[in-house]
């Protein structure tokens, strides 16, 4: 058997910058990917295929997770995610649910680094602070603008985050003129709005073509590889082995290391790989999983859980959404076209309130971002089968309802993102008594939020709500709630200093073992008020960097 | 443990009773009422044909939502919904008029549509099957019911490119 220099286990945003550094730098690379392996040639816009029956995630009868929610008085509540099509997949494919993404990239902030020395303890949450500061992933962030492909435009505000770079690696993707709006708006209000960086290419490059601005971006695989994808920006660029359709069920280790991984191909025969260093990044919560369910006798409660801290401070992006209608009536004919020209992006952000003051204390606050709603034709007009009242329309009064929704009017929605407190009561486990199609344990999600994640939701949902208005904006709503987006989830791999309160160390190996590293999101200690993806890749370079002067050390 | 299938399996107990409880007298209009009658005129009444719009007969809505029905992408738990849901609203309309609901006049069908909306059961199977037909509508062309791209053009929607060449199911 042959033994590969490194064996990565997912091919997304965590694991395919350690290919590519390593492949370029010539050493040997194996990727195990479960989902399939599409180019994208294999992507269209088809609304039913992609986004009403989710074809690029497993089906929820052959593999899902469980998952346990708290009741006021504290009794636990049970739900098998089959059951009630509650899914926390995201995107199996080759390069994971980054083909999938929006690609809103914001770099989280300094003071991120150190939550707990800025903002100090908070009740009934676990902060801490991270065992590199933010100039250590600096570098990293400057790279992936450069190879992932980052675009964007340096505007100065209060929380703008040091640059070694004067500008982006490339100038923003065209805007929609709703941009110019909001950003009026903002100065009336006295808000900054600043340009969102995308991690979308505005024009061709040697191997990727430029956006076609082809009005659905997130949920979809982009046909152009300007999205940068992990496996557009990075797999397509390196030599390597690629194990697709293969599902890593089981890694052997000894006291000391890995010696090899176990997978499942397509027809459920079993294989194994060795290799000299192996790299887990199956998304935070699947990577969990899998180091649990390797228990064996030298590791009782799995790998990495010595200290019973695997699986804890899961984290997602808290925050939420909302939205406001802006009517054509009230506009010129000018405005009128300008509200509906599409394809374009908004790409508006504030941070104003990245951390703000109340009662005396300082507050760690977010981001909210402006987009246009979803161009998804089906999910729309489905939406507005209640129009917005509560009863369900239908005849010539739904009819009326949609043509007002889709030729009259627009909606302009905001996200806002800010930090899902780490707390003991928010965990992922294995289920027992669940298994999927493999026959291997299912994970078992614990979800809890903080109080404090929906009030400063609520606050930053308030200032979104004062620039919707400022617009004319009619029917503005916003939904903050405790509700974790399963497609922006950290944690469950702390990484730290100290073995007893931290699985990774600062390299993201895991603590005892010698060569095996997990690096996606799971080894994240608090998450930012912005989604992680930029900060995934950046700190996968980081490790990428230390995993290749071990192996050019010998 | 609460489970999805709990609560359609709840929300279909009232008309189960009633079935039960017609079942004997069982009127032989019912009986003659096949899926496709019932679905058919209901959803010309969700969604009439105007100047801009064709009517779903004429969009073949109804072949869409038999593919649905016989799709491994639809969740058995969907397909007998859907199913059931057709058989309830005949029986409410049966119960009211004592005639099935392709045969009662178009206001008779629009009080039996207001009362079942009033249910649990109804709205969910009419939430579920006014959802398949903007599938049908608002999907790609090659679905097969939004001919011409009629349903973006009523709304003046523009699809994403690349299209599909295949249809999913
Ligand atoms: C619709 C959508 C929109 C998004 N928009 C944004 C955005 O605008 N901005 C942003 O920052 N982030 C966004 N995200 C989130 C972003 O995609 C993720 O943060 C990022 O891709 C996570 O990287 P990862 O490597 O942890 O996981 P992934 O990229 O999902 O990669 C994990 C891979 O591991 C594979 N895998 C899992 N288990 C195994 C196993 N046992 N064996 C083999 N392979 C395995 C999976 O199939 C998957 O391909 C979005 C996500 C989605 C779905
Ligand atoms: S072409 Fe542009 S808009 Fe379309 S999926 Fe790719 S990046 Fe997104």
């Amino acid at each position: 058997m042959k033994t590969f220099d490194i064996c990565i286990v997912g091919s997304g945003a965590g694991g395919s910058p350690i290919a590519y550094e390593l492949s370029r730098a010539g050493f040997s690379v194996a990727v195990f990917e479960k989902g399939a392996h599409y180019n994208k040639t294999d992507f269209s816009k088809d609304e039913i295929a992609v986004c009403r029956r989710d074809i690029y995630t497993p089906d929820l009868k052959d593999e899902q997770h469980t998952i346990v929610t708290y009741n006021s008085d504290g009794t636990e509540e049970y739900f098998s995610g089959a059951d009630e099509q509650w899914s926390f997949w995201n995107g199996s494919m080759l390069g994971g649910s980054s083909n999938l993404m929006s690609g809103y990239f914001h770099r989280l902030k300094p003071d991120d680094f150190k939550q707990l020395s800025v903002y100090g303890a908070i009740d009934g949450a676990n902060v801490a602070d991270w065992p590199i500061s933010y100039s250590d992933l600096e570098p990293y962030y400057t790279k992936v603008e450069q190879i992932v492909g980052v675009s964007g435009r340096v505007v100065e505000h209060a929380h703008q985050e040091p640059r070694s770079t004067k500008d982006f690696a490339y100038p923003p993707t065209e805007e929609q003129p709703m941009s110019g709006w909001i950003d009026e708006a903002c100065k009336k209000l006295g808000f900054t709005s600043i340009p969102i960086p995308r991690a979308i290419l505005p024009y061709n490059t040697e191997l990727r073509d430029g956006c076609s601005y082809s009005n659905f971006c997130g949920s979809y695989g982009c046909a152009t590889d300007a999205k940068g994808s992990a496996r557009a920006a990075l797999l397509q660029r390196i030599k390597y082995d690629l194990f697709a359709d293969s599902f890593v069920y089981k890694i052997d280790a000894d006291s000391k290391q890995v010696n090899q991984i176990h997978y499942y191909d397509k027809n459920h025969k079993s294989h194994s790989i060795k290799a000299k260093i192996f790299v887990i990044s199956a998304q935070a919560h699947e990577s969990v999983r899998l180091l649990m369910n390797s228990k064996n006798s030298d590791h009782p409660d799995g790998i990495g859980n010595t200290h019973k801290q695997l699986g804890k401070n899961l984290i997602f992006s808290a925050g939420g959404s909302g939205s406001g209608r802006i009517l054509a009536k009230h506009l010129d004919h000018k405005k009128r076209k300008e509200l509906f020209t599409r394809g374009l992006f908004v790409n508006r952000s504030i941070q104003d309130w990245y951390s703000y003051s109340k009662n005396n204390r300082v507050i760690k606050g977010g981001t909210i971002d402006f987009l246009y709603e979803h161009a998804n034709p089906i999910v729309r007009a489905i939406r507005e089968l209640r129009g917005n009242d509560t009863q369900v329309l239908y005849g010539r009064k739904l009819q009326k309802r949609l043509e007002f929704a889709f030729k009259e009017s627009r909606v302009l929605k905001f996200e806002i993102f800010n930090d899902w407190l780490p707390t003991d009561r928010c965990y992922i486990g294995v289920d027992d008594h669940v298994r999927d199609k493999f026959g291997v344990n299912v994970g078992k999600l614990h979800l809890h939020a903080h109080s404090q994640d929906l009030e400063v939701g609520k606050y930053l949902a308030s200032k979104a709500q004062m620039v919707l208005e400022e617009l004319g904006a009619v029917e503005i709503e916003s939904n903050i709630s405790a509700a974790p987006p399963p497609n922006l989830i950290a944690g469950g791999c702390r990484f730290g200093d100290d073995p007893k309160t931290s699985v990774l160390d600062s390299s993201c190996r895991v603590h005892g073992l010698d060569n095996l590293y997990v690096c996606d999101a799971s080894f994240m200690p608090t998450g930012g008020s912005v989604p992680y993806t930029w900060t995934i890749y950046a700190n996968s370079f980081r490790v990428a960097d230390i995993i290749l002067q071990r192996l050019k050390n010998g | 443990m609460k489970t999805r299938r709990d609560m359609l399996k709840s929300a279909a107990l009232m008309p189960m009773l009633l079935l039960a409880s017609t079942s004997c007298s069982k009127p032989p209009q019912i009986k003659d009422a096949t899926f496709e009658d019932t679905v058919k005129i209901l959803l010309d009444d969700l969604f009439p044909k105007t100047d801009t719009l064709p009517s779903s007969s004429q969009l073949n809505i109804l072949d869409y939502i038999n593919r649905v029905l016989h799709s491994k992408f639809t969740s058995d738990d969907d397909k007998l919904f859907l199913k059931n849901g057709a058989t309830w609203l005949n029986e409410s309309a049966v119960e009211r008029f004592d005639r099935s609901f392709h045969l009662l006049d178009s206001k008779q069908r629009g009080l039996v549509i207001e009362a079942i909306l009033l249910k649990r059961w109804g709205e969910s199977f009419i939430i579920s099957l006014s959802s398949y037909y903007f599938e049908a509508l608002l999907g790609e062309p090659i679905y097969g019911s939004n001919i011409d791209m009629v349903g973006w053009k009523w709304l003046n929607h523009i699809g994403g490119k690349p299209q599909p060449t295949k249809a999913l199911f």
